[in-house]
């Protein structure tokens, strides 16, 4: 199978790609989910103030805000999962897909990923990965909403910090962590700075993925693959209109 | 030596030598979802050198990121039940409020304290084979290929996609549309004591299919609720999506539907599963003739039953090496609708690490070991529990205060004479298929209440002359069909048939020629609705009503089509016309729109596109033999 373009992850900055390159492109992630970096994530992003470039990342945004998720400060972009899946619908969006070889080629590249159908191998001009390579991490996050209703004055564990947002009642908390840890290591470590606090003061819910801090130097060329990982951008919507954008103009 | 693998959806053989493992194993366990989880944790506690590999970054699976929290029935007892109580204890001094991150914790520490290794975000991509026995695999790890050994591979995928990568003999779907079970996808809202979980049934999914599985991932997450149904902001959609059907393996010992209700059961049991059969498509006309007489014909769909699972259902026939402990066992659709549950799967991953432990110990083939050793392992941990045995039963009813009833065991009758109580009543249902089971020596009785001046032992014993194959009482049939009585009976507590739909069914199921004018109205006459009928309630439960889905409508017209196509496959001369039919009532899209207002791609709009498949189907049938 033949694309212009094969994006790898489906992240908000690849549903941005997508949304300008429609047909001609293919969508390929590992995971069952979308837009995770973010929702899954619990990193709900910041400086929604920023200006937005591209027309289709600005009727995001009002869709958005008509959710309401927008208090002032504080977000809760989870309301807007619905519509952030509604940009993939009747796309070229293939989930559970692992990617097992990104080969070049003279003139194209090979792309084999594996998937419930088995092996598939596709075939395209263009290769833009949006995920988050192991190279590329500084540090990593295991995010938390954290319920505070009944606490005025509460002190966090250590190891877990604070974000400037949330909504409500609730929090989001991160607990730190290196970029070497794990999925186990990073559970035992909430687990740890949680165990025993006042009920209120226990997450309601825990990210599913790490939340990223990254190096410096991302988005980049290499060896004929773009990289723009999309949780390197401040809030989903920057993320999305750095992907219409690079497919409009190649920047 | 070969390695299998599957490319574009097919299995592919390639021979291989000088393979080198990077490590061997006793067990590997694909998947460490509800099954895979247990079966990793007791085959470790057993001794076993014991590999866990999981697409996902935790353990638990659907009850863990899929969102389902409790139990729907099953038996009690077994390895689960231990952990559960650890889980319980962990809670009070957990670091999160959420159930399922801490039963994820739990588990997770549960197994690496065993000596489980596990691998995140890995899967299988090929397995290694020697003759017909699988002895490695391949697998795609965040650092790349490895190659591993293996003496039993465990399938936990829940969608049997090892074992038919292995060259496993599958099967799929059911016989009238090759459909499976509508998925679920379960979102957390927050209220204000905390994060309330919401599901709701989707439309089908081809899970062997990634292009399928991928429209329907997206497709329920970009679904959103209206506020009366999502009360309470949106804070996570999980995951996994609930998949109730997928591939089923043709294994060494089967269980179908008929042996249930005809009382055969294994004699080498390895765990007691029990509810309803739990089928949650509204389109039970389209379920066939066996699962139809059950629950169209004696409206007795959500009565539960016991199935005894044989420990063979988990092991493929003809492949060694490899066991199957999820819902894609050895069961046949209908059953398949009931052994799925929480419960059902953990038992299965539990009897898995005991027959691997057996096997490994005797040196001998899985489908081989000695099973009273296996019995004797099963019984002492109460994963096999006879005292579970217990056959047909009503459960899950309310009083009209809310309070649950106890269940009560069901026996069907075996004395003509005692028919007529049954079916004077709303619950007939045990007295008619009481009928089917007596056969011929209770048609006379049969015939003699058709007179009966109680319209319930008329009307009720026409349906049972009929599940009992006699055609006698098929002119009160016809009636019922033509009044288009609304009557609902009230045997179970969900899914209730309305007896006009119910002699829609016995009508098809009998070929009457007579009725096929009256159905075709049905399809095309644009008055239809007109009816009383279709202002009624459909079913005795409130919370089965569907918002935007005209469901009394849609088991009407699902039925008569079924009757239909019944009807002109057993009179030739009658294809055309019906066809016709067919292609009058859908040319377009009103029927759809009659019937709902939803997504084409929700449960409820692919229900109501699949009725146009089917008969379409149907007809095309007919102009093939014509």
């Amino acid at each position: 199978m033949e694309y212009e373009v094969i994006i790898i992850g489906a992240t908000f900055a690849a549903a941005g790609l997508i949304e300008k390159y429609k047909e001609k492109a293919l969508i390929l992630e590992r995971r069952p989910q979308a837009g995770y970096e973010f929702f899954n994530a619990i990193n709900f992003g910041n400086e929604y103030s920023a200006e937005l470039k591209s027309d289709e990342a600005i009727m995001l945004f009002e869709r958005f805000k008509s959710k309401n998720i927008f208090a002032g400060e504080r977000v809760c972009i989870f309301d807007c999962a619905y519509d952030f899946y509604k940009c993939l619908a009747d796309k070229n969006v293939l989930l559970n897909m692992e990617i097992i070889s990104v080969e070049k080629q003279k003139d194209c590249f090979l792309v084999t990923a594996h998937g419930v159908s088995g092996y598939r191998t596709y075939k395209a001009k263009k290769v833009i990965d949006t995920r988050v390579h192991k190279e590329m991490i500084l540090s990593k996050t295991l995010n938390a909403v954290l319920k505070t209703s009944a606490l005025k004055n509460f002190v966090l564990p250590e190891g877990v910090k604070m974000e400037n947002w949330g909504y409500d009642d609730d929090i989001v908390v991160k607990c730190m962590l290196s970029a070497e840890e794990d999925y186990v290591s990073a559970r035992r470590k909430l687990f740890n700075a949680f165990e025993n606090m006042h009920e209120d003061l226990k997450p309601l819910l825990v990210a599913d993925t790490f939340g990223y801090e990254l190096k410096d130097g991302y988005p980049k060329e290499e060896n004929g693959i773009y990289y723009m990982p999309s949780c390197a951008y401040k809030n989903p919507l920057l993320a999305f209109d750095a992907g219409v954008i690079y497919a409009s103009e190649g920047i | 030596m070969y390695i299998q693998v599957v490319k574009d959806g097919k299995t592919e053989k390639h021979a291989v030598s000088n393979i080198k493992f990077s490590k061997e194993y006793d067990v590997i366990v694909s998947g460490l979802g509800t099954a895979g989880s247990i079966a990793a944790l007791v085959s470790a506690e057993k001794g076993l050198k014991v590999l866990g590999i999981e697409s996902f970054n935790c353990t638990g699976g659907t009850t863990t990121i899929g969102g389902v929290l409790s139990y729907y029935f099953g038996c009690p007892g077994g390895r689960y039940a231990e952990v559960d109580v650890e889980v319980a204890e962990h809670q009070d001094k957990t670091h999160t409020l959420n159930r399922s991150e801490n039963y994820k914790f739990v588990l997770e520490n549960k197994m690496l304290d065993a000596g489980t290794e596990i691998l995140y975000e890995s899967s299988i991509c090929g397995i290694y084979m020697e003759d017909d026995t699988v002895i490695g695999v391949k697998v795609i790890t965040p650092d790349g290929l490895v190659d591993f050994g293996v003496k039993v591979l465990m399938d936990c995928t829940a969608d049997a996609y090892v074992a038919y990568m292995a060259g496993c003999a599958t099967v799929y779907g059911r016989e009238t549309d090759g459909l499976t079970q509508p998925y679920t996808m379960v979102s957390g809202v927050r209220t204000e004591r905390g994060i309330r979980t919401t599901n709701f049934d989707f439309g089908r999914v081809d899970q062997r299919d990634d292009k399928s599985l991928s429209e329907a991932l997206i497709f329920s997450r970009s679904y959103e609720m209206s506020d009366e149904q999502n009360v309470g902001r949106l804070m996570l959609h999980m995951p996994l999506i609930g998949i109730r059907e997928g591939r089923r393996i043709v294994a060494e010992e089967m269980v179908g539907l008929e042996d249930i209700f005809s009382g055969k059961t294994t004699k080498e049991p390895m765990f007691f599963s029990y509810a309803d059969l739990d089928k949650h498509g509204w389109d039970v006309a389209f379920d066939g003739e066996k699962l139809g007489d059950w629950a169209i014909g004696a409206n007795l769909g959500a009565y539960n039953i016991t199935v005894a699972v044989p420990y063979k259902a988990i092991i493929p026939k003809k492949i060694d090496g490899i066991l199957v402990p999820c819902r894609a066992l050895g069961v046949d659709r209908d059953v398949s609708s009931c052994v799925r549950m929480v419960l059902d799967m953990k038992k299965a991953g539990e009897a898995a690490a005991n027959i691997a432990h057996v096997a490994i110990k005797h040196n001998c083939r899985l489908r081989d070991i000695p099973y009273d050793e296996l019995k004797t392992m099963l019984l002492e941990s109460k994963c096999l529990d006879y005292t579970y045995n217990r056959g047909f039963r009503v459960d899950g009813m309310y009083d009209a205060n809310g309070k649950r009833l106890p269940a009560e065991n069901v026996s069907f009758l075996s004395e003509p004479s005692k028919l007529e109580e049954g079916l004077a009543t709303l619950k007939p249902g045990v007295a008619i298929w009481s009928a089917k089971c007596m056969g011929k020596k209770c048609i006379d009785v049969l015939k003699g209440l058709l007179t009966s001046e109680n319209e319930n032992t008329r009307k009720h014993a026409a349906f049972a002359l009929a599940i009992a194959g006699d055609n006698s009482g098929a002119e009160i049939l016809r009636e019922m069909v033509i009044e288009r009585d609304a009557c609902t009976l009230i045997d179970c507590r969900k899914h209730n048939q309305q007896r006009c739909c119910m002699a829609i069914y016995f009508l098809g199921r009998l070929a009457d020629e007579e009725i096929a004018d009256e159905l075709i109205k049905i399809l095309t006459d644009e008055n239809e609705l007109f009816h009383p009928i279709y202002s009624s309630k459909f079913s005795s439960s409130k919370g089965r009503q569907v918002e935007d889905f005209h469901n009394i409508y849609f088991q009407v017209v699902s039925n008569a089509v079924i009757a239909l196509i019944r009807i002109a496959d057993a009179h030739p001369k009658l294809c055309e016309r019906v066809a016709n039919a067919f292609s009058l009532a859908f040319e377009d899209e009103k029927y759809y729109e009659k019937i709902t207002q939803r997504p084409k791609k929700s449960c409820e709009g692919s229900m109501v596109l699949n009725v146009k498949k089917v008969a379409y189907a149907a007809t095309k049938r007919w102009e093939n033999i014509e």
